[in-house]
């Protein structure tokens, strides 16, 4: 295999004008390709010196939405480093132990927080360093370890080599559109898959500009168009979550900055009806993608002809087998290394099973109909929560929600509508049932619940199985 | 290729006096090298060459790092082209008042200069520091060198050897390195030049006050320098604070003497 990594920062080195901005603090600090190695290249002396870390070491990495995270990153990447990323206000002791989990050099930390016991990356500090000259790094070097949720067990870590990350990138790249006349906005949170890939590797791949900005929230999603007008962005990325609270919160005059022609949906399932309302409003189409963290990006839809409610159109050699009660199997190029367990590499080899129900179209457009452990079995009956919520969505006004099964003594599994905040009145309740009963299939609302504040995943995710131990539990 | 500001270099013929004033605005000394070769390369680039000389690197946050430069004395008048812009809570006691009118810089150009800082300076001589400097009042803001003036009696040329030096202006006319990297940041003011008494147009390294500006960079020995300092030029080896470097000294036009320090190791 060509060395893609040196090829990936030749690319990046030709450029003279930034290809990292950080607007995510008080001052903008921009990077210059020309200037990138010889920053990663000092950081990579700086975390020699400080944290005695080496290529092939592992680092447990505290990420944020900052310049230090990114450079930190890629001088992993070009020095052959491992990076186990964890969030900012992860607590000291639960790095320590994941550091002795998996055997790591050092805990580092690029937020702006303090982080007790960790070596903090200061760009400041860089100024003083002496370039360390990269070598040749092997192929199926492991690069990152992130982590899933946990949700169902003990979280796994998952472990990528460099060029998962680059192939994978070129062919989404090469699918969407993407050039490096593109510029980014990366909102995701970077301690997460999709603020790493999505956000930075990708668009890097083609020699496209990064803006880093603030993890999305509430507060930044006020701002999110004058930030996307200002800095001339023309792709990014957003959860539905995200792309709700974009629609909710917006007091512009929904005018979509001239530079912007792409946005994507990532992380999570976006309702056909969510897509075309955003369409409708904003004349841009949300472009849903489908991916997993050990394989990377699978699908995504056409800008030209996007087919709302569907995951887009595979991705160059992704291949994809499916059945009507088989959970969808994928064989990509773009495979993760393996997982991590008890400290070492458990290689991974062969097509991936999810536990994702899929069909796909004879266009060849590929429906995610939920996941296989979601499925709730009332009554004899396989009911698909995501298709009850799509059919929910419309009367619940906004109001986050989620459908559930949980154990029940004659039906096996009851179907639950579970709300955020007060309980729903008897009314709404009623009516609820009554659009469940009048949509296709035989399903059944059998009961209403509520919980405080519903448990999400970095992006916004609903985390259902969470959620049914937080029931199960009396948390209701 | 140009990565950042080394230093801003201060000819000066009291070190010590010179190093405790920049202590008072913060600075610490980053090395030493009391007797440092001097390569006989320089000695175009001075009036009077001595085998050894003297420097000393301070560096401050957020404010621009400085060499101090003693080649046993100083010669002539005060180089002028580079005016520091000094910042801080108060001027020091023991400067003495300038007129504006009395720097190399003419009105259109102090009209610039206070576009650039947002407000007006002042002027003083400042003995230990052995020039005449300006300084503006710190708001907030960490003290220090915060920008040098650079007074030009081309300003096309002048914009145009920023630009190849990889400095880019921002709306003020404020120009600066695109660095993220804080230690590394210079901020240079164009302004238009008048002549002044006290004044030099001709920088020479042990002139008193600011003749050259040292930038860090890499691959001099193989990429193409610019355009601007193509004229007359020479590279030597040297290890500066235990570093391998190449030095290379260029003499631009107009302005000041611009130094590349390219370190090797």
């Amino acid at each position: 295999m060509p060395d893609l990594i040196a090829a990936f920062f030749d690319r990046l080195s030709r450029i003279e004008r930034p290809v990292l901005t950080d607007i995510s603090g008080g001052d903008r600090r921009d990077v210059a390709g020309a200037d990138l190695a010889d920053h990663l290249d000092r950081l990579a002396a700086m975390l020699r010196r400080k944290a005695g870390a080496c290529r092939g070491d592992r680092v447990v990495a505290v990420f944020d939405n900052t310049l230090e995270s990114a450079l930190t990153l890629l001088a992993a990447m070009r020095h052959g480093m491992t990076l186990a990323l964890q969030p900012v206000g992860t607590a000291p002791d639960d790095l320590k132990r994941l550091q002795a989990r998996i055997d790591a050099r050092a805990v580092i930390n690029a937020t702006r927080q303090g982080v007790s016991g960790a070596t903090t990356i200061r760009l400041q500090d860089l100024a003083t360093e002496t370039p360390v000259k990269p070598a040749t790094v092997p192929a199926r070097t492991p690069f990152t370890i992130t982590f899933t949720s946990g949700s169902t067990g003990v979280p796994k870590g998952i472990v990528h080599g460099a060029e998962s990350f680059l192939t994978c990138a070129e062919a989404f790249n090469r699918q969407t559109g993407i050039t490096g006349h593109d510029r980014f906005l990366n909102v995701m949170p970077m301690f997460y898959m999709a603020g790493i890939f999505n956000g930075i590797l990708a668009p890097l791949a083609a020699s496209a500009p990064v803006v880093i900005a603030e993890g999305f929230s509430t507060a930044t999603a006020m701002r999110f168009w004058p930030t996307v007008a200002t800095e001339a962005i023309s792709a990014l990325w957003l959860s539905p979550t995200m792309l709700s609270l974009v629609m909710r919160l917006d007091r512009t005059d929904k005018t979509v900055p001239p530079a912007m022609r792409r946005l994507f949906v990532g992380t999570g399932a976006m309702t056909a009806a969510a897509a075309e309302q955003f369409h409708r409003t904003y004349g841009l189409p949300p472009l849903q993608s489908y991916g997993l963290s050990e394989l990377l990006y699978i699908s995504v839809d056409r800008a030209e002809a996007p087919n709302f409610g569907t995951v887009g159109y595979p991705l160059d050699d992704v291949v994809l087998t499916c059945g009507a009660e088989d959970p969808l199997s994928i064989a990509s190029p773009h495979a993760f290394l393996g997982y991590l367990v008890d400290g070492a590499l458990q290689p991974h080899d062969g097509p991936f099973l999810t536990s994702d129900l899929a069909q796909v179209s004879e266009s060849g457009a590929l429906y995610v109909l939920g996941r296989a452990d979601d499925i709730i079995l009332r009554g004899g009956v396989n009911v698909n929560p995501v298709d009850l919520e799509t059919a929910l969505a419309p009367v619940m006004g906004g109001r986050p929600f989620c459908v559930i099964g949980q154990r029940d003594a004659t039906l096996g599994q009851k179907v639950v509508l579970v709300t955020e905040g007060p309980g729903l009145v008897p009314a709404a309740f009623s009516e609820a049932q009554r659009v469940i009963r009048d949509h296709p299939g035989r399903a059944q609302l059998d009961a209403a619940a509520h919980v405080e504040k519903l448990p999400v995943g970095p992006t916004g995710k609903i985390r259902r199985a969470a959620l049914r131990a937080m029931l199960a539990g009396g948390g209701a | 290729m140009i990565m950042g500001l080394s230093h801003v270099a201060f000819g000066c013929s009291d070190i010590e006096a010179a190093t405790a004033r920049l202590i008072g605005f913060g600075y610490a000394v980053r090395f030493d090298a009391p007797a440092l070769e001097n390569h006989a390369a320089k000695t175009p680039f001075l009036s009077r060459y001595q085998p050894k000389h003297h420097i000393r690197a301070l560096s401050a946050e957020g404010a621009m790092a400085i060499e101090l430069l003693d080649h046993g004395g100083l010669v002539g008048e005060q180089a002028a082209a580079l005016i520091p812009v000094f910042r801080s809570l108060a001027p020091c006691p023991d400067w003495q008042a300038r007129a504006l009118d009395d720097l190399p810089i003419s009105a259109e150009g102090l009209k610039s200069l206070c576009n650039a800082l947002g407000k007006a300076p002042l002027a003083f001589h400042d003995p230990a520091l052995s020039m005449t400097l300006m300084w503006v009042a710190a708001t907030g803001d960490a003290p220090g060198l915060h920008a040098c003036a650079l007074p030009t009696a081309d300003t096309g040329a002048t914009v145009a050897l920023l630009g190849q030096l990889r400095f880019r202006p921002d709306a003020s006319g404020l120009w600066s390195l695109l660095t993220p990297l804080p230690a590394l940041q210079a901020r240079l003011i164009p302004v238009a030049a008048k002549q002044a008494a006290g004044f030099s147009d001709d920088p020479r390294l042990d002139a008193p006050g600011c003749a050259c500006l040292a930038l860090m960079a890499r691959g001099t020995d193989r990429l193409p320098m610019p355009d601007a300092l193509q004229g007359h030029r020479v590279s030597f080896s040297l290890p500066v604070n235990g570093k391998d470097s190449r030095i290379t000294l260029a003499q631009p036009e107009r302005g000041p003497i611009i130094e590349l320090v390219d370190q090797t190791t």
